[in-house]
């Protein structure tokens, strides 16, 4: 592997714990959206490779040191931190991308960028919510109906024992 | 340029009125020709979408050309600038808004709001993001001078409810309905619905959404002021099976702005029909101008203007289209435009107005909106299905009608999109430790927060986003409001835009019967969230940023335009109160026809489009007696 196939594949192995999803669903083996190599170009670009470069350091060694996934994601976004440094704020910037397909380029930004058609189709958000973005709709007539598929379904890594574990 | 003497009806506007009335008249073998001011109807309507997507705005404005984005585009220098929810935002500054609107009112009095609703100018019109909502009138709307003495004599409809019920079934059956009468039946007892006898819609109805069927039979005990409140499953222009070339929903949750499978009925699809007879012509980029009137009192021409490239455009030659019949279809404020730019020294106060109530009684379906929470472990999954497939229409008509506004009550499958922005900023508040959502604690309105709020990760975070997201509803009461003179559409003498046209000046509030109605439906709204069970989230008390902001009685309100104008060329039987009578024949001009929600005299509480296009079967008919 490549390094860079190797730095775009931790890139999406830390995606996926920092949002809480899948890795299937972050980085899927039949991509149709490629938002994995968008983000990370989006990542380098906006806060730079190599403040990314140190993310996935941290990440690879949080995950070599047994840490949780849920430990390594409280730790990289500095959840208990109300004024988080740079390195905290560009994980929490790129689980915004995640979640809603758009760059934040600080905490109080409110103009931000859609990155592009398919982040903004890709939005995790949505499937958080067990829906679908508004304006792309994969399920057929009807099915508003009754409850959606399980949150499982939807990708998030739930924790051995389910939702409520 | 078109033979000057080739057409039958010359048309300005290729919107819902356009498309029937060319189509029943091209059906008939006459040839006409229509005029529309924006760009083309696209030939699929993926860069619309892309718009839509790209847009970080999500406003029904943001897939439509000229695209606003952020608000960069200066009315001035735009070929066809609208109304948009990014030039209400920016109302006062007249390089960010087309509507020149009333400066906000600094003791926070209803009586001077900015118009909130918005229009587009391109081909199809509006239509590409109307709703879909297809309610008719009922008969006490078409008379509410004679049933509850207000709004005066002029506000009677010069129509005769079984006329309109036959018109609703042509308009029914063109759009595409789907709905049940049986489903409606229990309308009749509630106000008055009533359908012909046999009456079948053309498609199955739309099922009910899981946050239907939460309200629904939350509701089933609850009386609000002598009636009693239950849920309607919302007659629908959108497809319940595959319907011609188009498919079935497939519940985007996007009906506005934009439905990305075209499932909805817009005018592009009548006008494609138009279109197909070969006997209709649509001139794109060509902005009607002037309405040419001869010394007989005939129309004898409508002076248009072509461009290029909609920001900073080129003008083509100033050129007349020339017809035996004209019709104006630009919708409420564009209509009246045209028709006070056309004033000469014969007729000082414009075409058609020797009434002067052209441009008056400017209406909307002001919105209450409000919004709450199912409690813990109810979730009812929103954000899923059309927009809205449900609404509380039996309170649309009483005898409370004669004190204050009546409402009806849309019941949205949008979480709390519309009323905070939702998903963005409830998600945004569990990344950055925010509570602007209200939501990170759950703190409703006059509750100390319960604790700090909480910077999540990982998944922590996707559960509490879906615990939030999944019990959020909303309910918008779209309130009947009262036509009055002084809500009126003039013309700006100073600011214009890239054609050098004058824009629209708006003075515009609420009188007091219909604040009254504010003041019932927040009275009901709060009523039903108890009989759910859900816990209420409205609090209007710190966003005095919104552009309807207002006060009363010592509470916090927001009027929201429902994006239905109405009212300024109002039809009647008199020549001196009204601008049309009741084919939208003008009383001024033997062949002229000014069409639309303008010539509503009353607005009632349906939303409108059903009506347009039931109003533009008539209009069709009259025309076509008059070519013969």
């Amino acid at each position: 592997m490549s390094d860079d196939a190797t730095r775009q594949t931790n890139f999406a192995n830390m995606s996926a714990v920092l949002t809480g999803f899948t890795t299937d669903v972050v980085n899927p083996l039949f991509d149709p959206l490629q938002l994995v190599p968008t983000y990370l170009a989006t990542a380098d670009a906006k806060g730079g490779a190599a403040l990314v470069d140190t993310l996935i350091q941290q990440f690879l060694s949080l995950t070599a040191g047994g840490a949780s996934k849920q430990q390594i994601a409280d730790t990289m976004l500095d959840t208990g931190n109300p004024t988080p440094g740079n390195q905290a704020l560009l994980a929490r910037a790129i689980v915004k991308t995640w979640y809603l397909g758009s760059w934040y380029s600080s905490p109080t930004d409110n103009s931000p960028t859609v990155v592009s058609q398919n982040a903004y189709i890709g939005g995790l958000a949505w499937k958080a919510m067990q829906a679908h973005p508004m304006g792309f709709s994969d399920f057929t007539f009807g099915y508003w109906v009754t409850p959606p598929p399980s949150l499982a379904d939807f990708g998030v890594d739930l924790p051995p024992g389910g939702q409520n574990a | 340029m078109p033979d000057a003497t080739t057409y039958d009806v010359v048309i300005v506007g290729a919107g819902v009125c356009g498309a029937i009335i060319a189509l029943q008249l091209a059906t008939a073998g006459k040839r006409v020709l229509i005029l529309e001011a924006g760009a083309a109807v696209p030939a699929n309507r993926n860069e619309y979408l892309t718009n839509f997507y790209l847009n970080p705005d999500k406003n029904p404005e943001s897939p439509y050309p000229p695209v606003p984005v952020n608000s960069n585009l200066d009315p001035g220098h735009q070929a066809t600038p609208r109304p948009t929810i990014l030039g209400l935002i920016n109302r006062t500054d007249p390089t960010k808004t087309y509507l020149i609107q009333p400066p906000p009112s600094p003791t926070h009095s209803p009586s001077s709001l900015p118009f909130g609703s918005t229009y587009e100018r391109i081909g199809g019109g509006t239509t590409w993001h109307w709703l879909g909502t297809s309610l008719r009138l009922v008969p006490n709307d078409l008379q509410m001078y004679t049933k509850y003495g207000v709004f005066g004599p002029a506000a009677n409809w010069p129509i005769a409810y079984d006329e309109l019920e036959g018109l609703y079934g042509k308009a029914e059956h063109e759009i595409g309905v789907s709905a049940s009468v049986r489903q409606q039946q229990p309308l009749q007892a509630a106000i008055g619905l009533v359908y012909p006898p046999g009456y079948q819609y053309p498609m199955q109805p739309i099922p009910l959404s899981m946050v239907d069927q939460a309200v629904s039979s939350g509701v089933t005990s609850l009386n609000i002021d002598g009636k009693a409140v239950f849920v309607s499953p919302t007659p629908a222009g959108r497809n319940s099976q595959p319907n011609g070339n188009r498919p079935t929903c497939a519940g985007n949750t996007n009906c506005i702005p934009i439905c990305p499978i075209q499932a909805k009925w817009d005018a592009a699809v009548t006008l494609n029909k138009a279109l197909n007879t070969r006997k209709v012509t649509v001139i794109y980029q060509a902005v009607a101008n002037q309405v040419l009137v001869g010394p007989d009192g005939n129309i004898s021409g409508i002076g248009y203007i072509t461009w290029q490239n909609e920001n900073n455009p080129t003008k083509g030659p100033q050129q007349v289209a020339r017809g035996t019949l004209y019709v104006l279809a630009a919708h409420a404020v564009e209509n009246v435009k045209l028709l006070l730019m056309s004033a000469t020294n014969a007729l000082p106060n414009g075409v058609a107005n020797h009434s002067l109530q052209v441009g008056c009684n400017l209406m909307d379906h002001t919105i209450y909106l409000s919004w709450a929470l199912m409690p813990e472990g109810r979730q009812i999954f929103p954000y899923r299905g059309p927009l809205s497939t449900s609404g509380i229409e039996s309170l649309r008509d009483g005898p409370y009608r004669s004190k204050r506004s009546a409402y009806r009550i849309e019941i949205g499958n949008e979480g709390w999109n519309f009323p905070i922005g939702d998903p963005y900023v409830t998600v945004l508040d569990f990344i950055n430790g925010t509570n602007n959502s209200k939501l990170n604690p759950i703190t409703p309105p006059g509750s100390k927060p319960s604790g700090s709020s909480e910077c999540l990760a990982g998944v922590d975070l996707a559960l509490a986003v879906n615990d939030r997201l999944t019990r959020q509803f909303r309910l918008g009461c779209l309130i009947e409001q009262a036509p009055m003179a002084s809500n009126r559409v003039t013309l700006d003498k100073k600011f214009t835009d890239g054609l050098g046209l004058p824009r629209p000046k708006i003075s515009y509030g609420l009188d007091d019967y219909t604040v009254q109605g504010f003041v019932s439906a927040r009275q009901t709204s709060s009523a039903i969230y108890k009989a759910i069970g859900a816990t209420e989230f409205t609090d209007f008390s710190d966003r005095q940023f919104l552009a309807g902001y207002f006060e009363y009685a010592g509470v916090s309100y927001a009027s929201f335009g429902a994006g239905h104008l109405m009212g300024t060329h109002r039809m009647g039987t008199d020549k001196d109160t009204s601008v049309v009578d009741s084919s939208q024949r003008s009383h001024d001009h033997p062949n002229l026809w000014i069409t639309g929600s303008g010539s509503f005299p009353t607005c009632a509480t349906p939303n409108p489009t059903l009506t347009i296009a039931a109003l533009a079967f008539k209009t069709s008919a009259s025309l076509l007696a008059a070519l013969h």
